[in-house]
């Protein structure tokens, strides 16, 4: 035994060597200040300092009397570091409160890595030891073991030992010492039968788990919910897509909620993943309309019935949750897209204000803002818009659903070569519009009732106020083509949608046709309203129409002038119809 | 997947078999006889060790279904009720119908109808 001795210091050695190492990571590092080249320490001061060019004198003084207020309040503090580095062996220090759990855990740690190495230790000394006394009956096998420490130090083969005979009373003992393994095996047996019954136990319990955990899963995927698996920061685990990643939206939070197991009775439950914040309050959008006809504050008039959207999600179950969590992702994105929007469209007289959207159409206002689902109250029934705001909300809803369908279609498109014109591609990055089309047909309806006012203006007086002349006209010989871009209207009777798209008129500038003969003339009036700008460009062409051999009519170009403005047409088309008509006055 | 459910038939095997011959083992070990005091201590650890093997097996056995259902339900892809077997025409029609209610919403949200009616 007394080989060993030589070993130990040695081991030992490298435990303190490990702890130290760890002492200095952990838990303070001033002291080697002083150990440090004068290299060193200056790199170390501008590291913690910055460089020297900044430091004036008041700078310092500043610092000493900082450090020197701190030395105060943290003695207590210091005294306790101090002893911390004294005492290794972890008796009770007095640590700063804020410090404690982190303390108190290096400490465990501590612990636990000179337990694991005393016991290595421990077991390192014994194969030494079982080592030496077999290397003398069989050196090879003995030498294999052995540390190279004691190889070194001890010949092989230099511990011998002797057989001990067994005692004289060797029946006695026999008989005794199977008394004793009975009780062993007894005792082992009867362990090992309650650790088999208990683990039944437990797997039949978990197999339950399983089960109702398994019949929940199949209920959502019966409800056709995508089930995919998800990383998370520890494993790998089952979660269900119910967001709209996958029908062409782009949305941040890609809407993946994970399928807990609850622990205690195995039931399905379901988790969202929220990529950024922790918490989200289900919020739906919610839209008002406002009157400003005559007063100064405008009229509440009309409001979106959102009580009757939540109705449905009164039912309990895990599907429920999912579908209450999808319809919440897409009001959140629904709001997101709208004020990104929003903030395009501000020379459309669309403001944001305090989280809320504000369109301003002339004589009402649309206000889109979001509600959060503890307040959704029914609304009022007697207010006289509520069906259109209800409509405007549906149809905000519906253009991001047709906006999701786009960028659908566009990842459908292979990519284009980088070498290609850049405006290409970038032409294929279409601007949101959710509620351009809204404020667009609204500016171009308004200017087509300008248009259409300037027509039977211009007839009235050509006609010196004929009320019945007029009407005739307007009636029989005037032709109004809305919607003369939309290339469905060519072919009405067709089963089929040019492209397949449903939304080609929302999508697209609102352009009308006006067309009129007065006399002679054939008044032909393009309007055209650009989405983007909502700007309006008025084309007029005036034709002279002879009729010529019976039926048949020619007719030659007398006008083809562009406006950007009604009056600006208003006087053009007066001048044009008394210049150009064969009416006698 | 072939070699993947070859692989699990054998380790279910496998375990089966070790699990009785864990048991089998457990059996032999508490016989006494006359073995040494020290044979006996031993051997009543093992039958201990004998014994979390078992269970061991058995958790694994549990953990192989388990993986057998993932990996099953993984491979389910949502049927779209309604639209299968649907013909092109039948949803060129759909649009159609889609088409028309949408340009009458925007003629309702936009004010169109609100100012002809007056």
């Amino acid at each position: 035994m007394f080989a060993f001795e030589g070993s130990e210091p040695e081991r030992l050695r490298l435990n303190s060597v490990l702890t130290e190492g760890l002492h200095k990571t952990g838990l303070d590092s001033k002291n080697d200040d002083s150990t440090l080249s004068i290299n060193q320490l200056i790199q170390r001061t501008i590291k913690q300092k910055g460089s020297f060019l900044n430091v004036t004198e008041d700078s310092l003084l500043k610092e000493i009397s900082e450090l020197e207020s701190n030395y105060v309040d943290k003695n207590n503090d210091l005294d306790a570091n101090v002893d911390l580095q004294e005492s290794q062996n972890k008796e009770e220090v007095k640590v700063p409160h804020e410090l404690k759990t982190h303390e108190e855990f290096m400490k465990q740690k501590e612990q636990i890595i000179s337990s694991v190495h005393s016991a290595l230790n421990e077991s390192s000394l014994s194969l030494d030891f079982i080592s030496l006394l077999i290397s003398c009956v069989r050196p090879q096998a003995g030498s294999l073991s052995m540390s190279p420490h004691l190889k070194q130090h001890i010949k092989i083969g230099s511990l011998s030992s002797d057989r001990v005979q067994p005692s004289e009373n060797q029946n006695l003992s026999q008989i005794e010492s199977s008394k004793i393994g009975r009780g062993w095996k007894l005792e082992s047996l009867n362990r090992s039968a309650q650790n088999l019954k208990n683990s039944s136990l437990r797997l039949r319990d978990e197999i339950e788990k399983e089960k109702n955990y398994w019949n929940g899963l199949i209920e959502v995927l019966k409800s056709n919910e995508v089930i995919t698996t998800t990383v998370t920061k520890s494993s790998k685990e089952i979660s269900v897509k119910y967001g709209f990643g996958d029908a062409g939206s782009n949305y941040y939070d890609k809407g993946i909620g994970l399928m807990k197991k609850n622990p205690i009775d195995g039931k399905l439950y379901f988790e969202k993943v929220n990529p950024h914040q922790s918490e989200k309050t289900n919020k739906l959008v919610n839209v008002k309309l406002y009157n400003r006809n005559g007063s100064d504050v405008p009229v509440l008039i009309g409001e979106s019935d959102l009580f009757h959207r939540v109705q449905k999600f009164t039912a309990e179950g895990v599907t429920q949750e999912i579908s209450k969590a999808r319809f919440f992702l897409f009001e959140e994105e629904l709001f997101y897209q709208l004020v990104k929007e929003a903030a395009t469209l501000v020379s459309l007289q669309v403001t944001i204000e305090s989280n809320k959207i504000f369109i301003d159409l002339h004589d009402e206002i649309i206000e889109i803002e979001t509600v959060a689902l503890e307040d959704v109250t029914p609304v009022n029934p007697e207010l006289a818009s509520n069906k259109r705001a209800d409509q405007i909300d549906t149809f905000l809803r519906l253009m991001l659903c047709c906006e999701h369908k786009n960028n659908l279609d566009k990842k459908k498109f292979p990519p284009l070569a980088l070498s290609q014109d850049q405006h290409l591609s970038s032409s294929l990055s279409t601007t949101l519009s959710l509620l351009r089309p809204i404020i667009t047909y609204n500016k171009h309806d308004r200017t087509l009732k300008q248009v259409e006012d300037v027509l039977i203006l211009m007839l009235t007086t050509f006609y010196n106020n004929d009320k019945a002349k007029v009407d005739e006209i307007m009636s029989k010989d005037y032709k109004l083509i809305r919607f003369c871009n939309d290339p469905n209207m060519r072919r009405l009777s067709a089963t089929k949608l040019v492209n397949n798209n449903a939304f080609i008129r929302c999508v697209s500038s609102p352009s009308t046709l006006f067309k009129l003969f007065v006399e002679n003339l054939k008044i032909v009036i393009r309007l055209r309203s650009l989405s983007n700008s909502s700007y309006s460009t008025i084309n007029m062409k005036i034709y002279n129409v002879s009729e010529t051999s019976g039926s048949a009519k020619t007719s030659n170009s007398l006008l083809n002038v562009n406006f950007t403005d009604v009056s600006q047409l208003d006087n053009c088309l007066n001048w044009a119809v008394a210049h150009y008509s064969t009416k006698i006055s | 997947m072939q070699k993947s459910s070859l692989t699990l038939i054998t380790k279910i095997d496998n375990n089966v078999e070790l699990m009785l011959q864990k048991f089998h083992d457990i059996i032999e070990l508490s016989s006494v006889l006359d073995k040494s005091q020290e044979t006996l201590a031993i051997e009543s650890l093992q039958i201990e060790s004998n014994t979390s093997t078992i269970i061991r097996l058995a958790e694994e056995l549990l953990s192989i279904t388990r993986m057998l259902k993932e990996s099953w339900i993984l491979g389910q892809v949502p049927t779209i009720s309604g639209h299968e077997g649907e013909t092109t025409e039948a949803k060129d029609e759909q649009d159609l119908e889609l088409y028309f209610k949408v340009n009458q919403l925007l003629d309702n949200v936009a004010g169109l109808q609100e100012r002809s009616s007056k």
